[in-house]
């Protein structure tokens, strides 16, 4: 079993250059699932939070007996804004987490951007399930402010995205300069 | 295949994208169905403050006027009150009834009563007969009192016209304002043609609608 390792990485674990089946991918996992987590925490929290500020009602339930969630008494305009606002905190957290992966410079494991521009993506997902799901009684967001949401987690997944692109190029020109230098070696010889 | 095929316990890249598509999947719907907006509404009884109540006219004299507040009509199983007016129309003559029915309200704010000509819920036409029969030779006003009305030839104080059945036709012209904890009349008059068929009857059915906006 060949160990590759990234020049770039401070984790033995990761191996960010190729993806073959030799390369452990635990770092890309834990990340993606950190950064998921993350978002939904802020979610839950902020959730929370709103609903203090829109004084509404609020309950802890099962559905179904399983699936744990909040239910609030309230009416559907609020209903609606702590679902848009909660959400906008949500692609808020997103975009911090991967402008501050990208500002540590020394901390850049591919894979890690890779973990966390998916955090980008839960949020979108949110966002889109939020506008296709209908519940009774109103809109599930406010169509004025959802711009956001998109505005802001896009801006995280495209800054994760610029460095995993940047990155991918200087390895591809490198390896192009290595080939080249190798075949010049050949011709001398 | 599985998440983790080697034995340090690492992802393998099947391992990795399996885990991946799980949280794409779960965290989104998570985070959605985290919040739910359940709306109730609690059905309470009481006692109706806006009523219909019997006037002198059903009261003080016997066999004009009547006026039955315990008649029903069942819609989806449900009992309505259908108040119900027998209105004795004589032949040639024009009837004025000044004091048929009360309407109160006692509901706290100002209501403003308009009426419906309609059909009942249990498929009782607005009008009976539809076309013809008595209502080719009997006219009928239904008058509410109201201080901003119109003197009406024969009935004491001032009227708003609310429904009106003219050679079968009916027409609810007007509307009337009754403040909250007051009362207004409501008067008839029939016109009845002396070549009437003595012993025809008609009915007429409609609601009266208090809106309080």
């Amino acid at each position: 079993m060949t160990a590759i390792s990234s020049n770039t990485s401070e984790s033995p674990r990761s191996t960010p250059s190729k993806f073959q089946d030799e390369i452990n991918y635990d770092e890309l996992v834990i990340s993606a699932a950190k950064a998921a987590l993350l978002v939904l925490g802020v979610k839950v929290l902020s959730v929370l939070v709103l609903a203090q500020f829109f004084e509404a009602p609020i309950r802890f339930e099962l559905w179904r007996g399983i699936l744990p969630h909040f239910a609030f008494s309230t009416t559907p305009e609020t209903f609606a804004s702590i679902v848009t606002w909660s959400t906008i905190a949500m692609a808020s957290a997103a975009l911090v987490l991967a402008a501050a992966t990208v500002a540590r410079t020394t901390d850049r494991d591919r894979q890690r951007l890779w973990g966390r521009l998916i955090a980008g993506v839960v949020v979108l997902e949110t966002l889109a399930l939020q506008v296709f799901r209908q519940p009774q009684g109103g809109p599930s967001v406010q169509w004025q402010w959802s711009w956001l949401v998109v505005v802001t987690g896009v801006a995280g997944i495209i800054l994760l995205a610029v460095p995993l692109w940047t990155e991918r190029n200087e390895t591809i020109r490198s390896a192009q300069i290595k080939a080249d230098a190798e075949a010049n070696t050949g011709e001398q010889s | 295949m599985s998440i983790r095929l080697r034995a340090n316990g690492s992802f393998t890249k099947v391992g990795a994208i399996a885990t991946i598509l799980l949280i794409l999947f779960a965290i989104p719907v998570a985070a959605d169905v985290a919040v739910q907006n359940f709306m109730a509404a609690e059905v309470v009884t009481v006692d109706a403050c806006f009523t219909k109540t019997p006037g002198a006219d059903a009261t003080s004299v016997t066999g004009f006027f009547s006026f039955d507040d315990t008649t029903t009509v069942t819609d989806d199983g449900v009992d309505l009150l259908q108040e119900t007016s027998t209105i004795r129309a004589f032949a040639g003559d024009r009837l004025l009834y000044s004091e048929a029915v009360d309407f109160n309200n006692a509901c706290g704010n100002d209501l403003t009563l308009t009426f419906l000509s309609t059909d009942d819920p249990a498929g009782g036409l607005a009008l009976e007969p539809a076309t013809g029969g008595i209502w080719d030779d009997v006219n009928v006003s239904f008058y509410l009192a109201d201080p901003a009305g119109v003197v009406v030839p024969g009935l004491p104080g001032t009227w708003v016209e609310m429904m009106n059945v003219s050679g079968g036709v009916v027409t609810t012209p007007g509307s009337v304002v009754i403040a909250d904890g007051t009362t207004s009349t409501m008067a008839v008059v029939v016109d009845t043609d002396d070549a009437v068929t003595i012993g025809a009857t008609g009915t007429l059915r409609w609601i009266a609608a208090a809106d309080h906006g």
